[in-house]
């Protein structure tokens, strides 16, 4: 019997402290993606657990969505995401010396983290390995995981957003030429993630928090903090230099900041993934046509996931 | 598709919830095949009872036919000879029922005119040729004294009335009819003549 490829159907969540966002994508046998449904809220200020749970089921049961394969993404202030070079070690070498620096990170012994990385694979023999380490206390997965089962959500995948979006923008746009590096910036009501995107999908990522609730009216701290993340790219790590930025994300007014950031890359753009889809529910279309489909970033790079492993 | 495979789950079990999910059906499943293998284990096992039984009884019953007739080896080949002989003896008998189909029911057409007839008619003589199944017969009708009868009175409504006499000898006809006497006594010797039916 032919191995047909078949219709696959996922939702993404993407859970943080200011807003909660899920977008229920179908993937055609063609690759074609369509965005079936999707929904955004924000969940009360200082919410417990069956108050955020509460708010995650009402977003499903509003925005109509399924609950049989749904990839998530948290926020937490446990979560990094750093940047990790190291010589070149075999794989059971690289898993302990990555534990190490968890638990070094997050002063936790390893018993009690959670952590997985991703190894930027275009290296010669010998030279060092470099790629992205995620890690975080099992205490908030764990905390992540009972609030979704308190909403009747089992997840397949729990992922991390900025990486959700980069995989995004890889399916939906093209890569620069490998001398030259874009930056992937994800933005949330007071937190950043900014991936760099460079060469054979290899990835520069930095988390950045704003040291007040918000950005700010004049997001100077925040175009301070990502001038910082790409001179660091380019003059540390060697990297390639950042011709192109593309901003995402909770974006509340996208035309002022996108003035600011042109000072610092002068292509730098505000990307609302959805024109981009091949297909949009038509009712969905309105809601989503304006700056506010960009909250729905992280939300349809993780329904993008197929993979378990 | 994804570049980025980043899973914290990635080695954590199922949970059971999902797994109670995923696991319902399968036990319903299981339980059903298990029914139903419980219940062919059952049906076969009768089977096997019955059959041995049934070749406890078969020994039984060859033992006592044995003991009943010595002389024939066992009871197979005695049920084959004797299917042999019912057989043939079954040829036979549709070989004498035909012979039989063919015979002239002669007695049963003498017994139907005869039974017919008045009390003071008689049968004289019979004469059947079997040839052409023709029946002649004679019978004796009396001549009343204070009658100047000169024909008898024939046939007899009896005959005409009797259907299995209509079926027997359609075609019965008087051939012919003299005076005469017989035993002493004045009567119309009258001959009949017909053809029997009913002759294979």
């Amino acid at each position: 019997m032919r191995n047909r490829p078949q219709q696959t159907r996922q939702v993404g969540l993407d859970v943080s402290d200011s807003h909660l966002a899920a977008a229920q994508v179908l993937l055609e046998h063609d690759g074609s993606i369509r965005l079936e449904a999707a929904g955004w809220s924000t969940p009360p200020p200082d919410a417990d657990l069956p108050q955020m749970a509460e708010a995650v089921r009402q977003l499903f049961r509003q925005a109509n969505l399924s609950r049989d394969a749904v990839c998530s993404a948290m926020i937490s202030p446990g979560l990094v995401v750093k940047h990790f070079r190291h010589l070149n070690l075999k794989e059971a070498e690289l898993a302990r010396v990555l534990a190490i620096e968890a638990e070094e990170t997050l002063q936790l012994p390893t018993s009690q983290l959670c952590l997985d990385w991703h190894r930027n694979v275009d290296h010669a023999d010998g030279a060092p390995v470099d790629g992205v380490l995620v890690a975080m206390p099992k205490v908030e997965l764990d905390r992540h995981l009972q609030m979704l089962a308190l909403a009747n959500i089992f997840p397949r995948i729990v992922d991390v957003g900025c990486l959700a979006v980069c995989n995004l923008y890889l399916h939906l746009k093209e890569m620069t030429p490998s001398d030259q590096a874009t930056a992937v910036v994800c933005l949330a009501r007071d937190r950043a993630d900014i991936a760099i995107l460079f060469g054979n999908h290899q990835i520069f990522p930095r988390t950045i928090c704003s040291p007040r609730l918000t950005w700010g009216e004049t997001n100077a701290c925040l175009a301070e903090c990502l001038s910082d993340t790409i001179k660091y790219h380019q003059f540390i790590l060697h990297g390639p230099p950042v011709t192109r930025m593309v901003l995402t994300g909770a974006v509340p007014q996208p035309e002022l900041l996108m003035d600011q950031l042109r000072k610092l890359v002068p292509q730098s753009e505000f990307w609302n993934p959805i024109f981009d889809l091949d297909s949009v529910n038509k009712n969905l279309l309105p809601r989503v046509e304006t700056h506010s489909g960009a909250l729905l970033a992280t939300s349809l790079g993780l329904a993008l996931r197929r993979d378990r492993s | 598709m994804s570049v980025f495979r980043i899973n914290m789950i990635r080695n954590r079990p199922v949970p059971l919830p999902q797994r109670a999910a995923v696991a319902a059906p399968l036990l319903f499943g299981l339980f059903a095949v298990g029914v139903l293998l419980a219940w062919s284990i059952n049906h076969a096992v009768w089977a096997v009872l019955e059959a041995r039984q049934q070749q406890l009884r078969a020994a039984l019953e060859t033992d006592l036919f044995i003991q009943q007739h010595p002389r024939q080896p066992d009871v197979v080949r005695c049920a084959g000879a004797l299917r042999t002989q019912l057989a043939e003896a079954a040829e036979n008998l549709g070989i004498a029922e035909q012979l039989l189909t063919r015979r002239a029911p002669v007695a049963v057409a003498l017994y139907q005119l005869t039974t017919a007839l008045p009390p003071n008619v008689r049968l004289l003589s019979m004469e059947f040729a079997s040839a052409d199944h023709t029946l002649h017969f004679d019978l004796t009708i009396p001549i009343e004294a204070d009658t100047r009868q000169t024909t008898p009175v024939l046939p007899p409504n009896e005959w005409a009335n009797t259907p299995d006499i209509r079926n027997l000898v359609p075609d019965l006809r008087q051939e012919s009819s003299q005076q005469t006497e017989y035993a002493g006594q004045p009567v119309f010797l009258v001959r009949y003549t017909a053809t029997l039916k009913g002759c294979g």
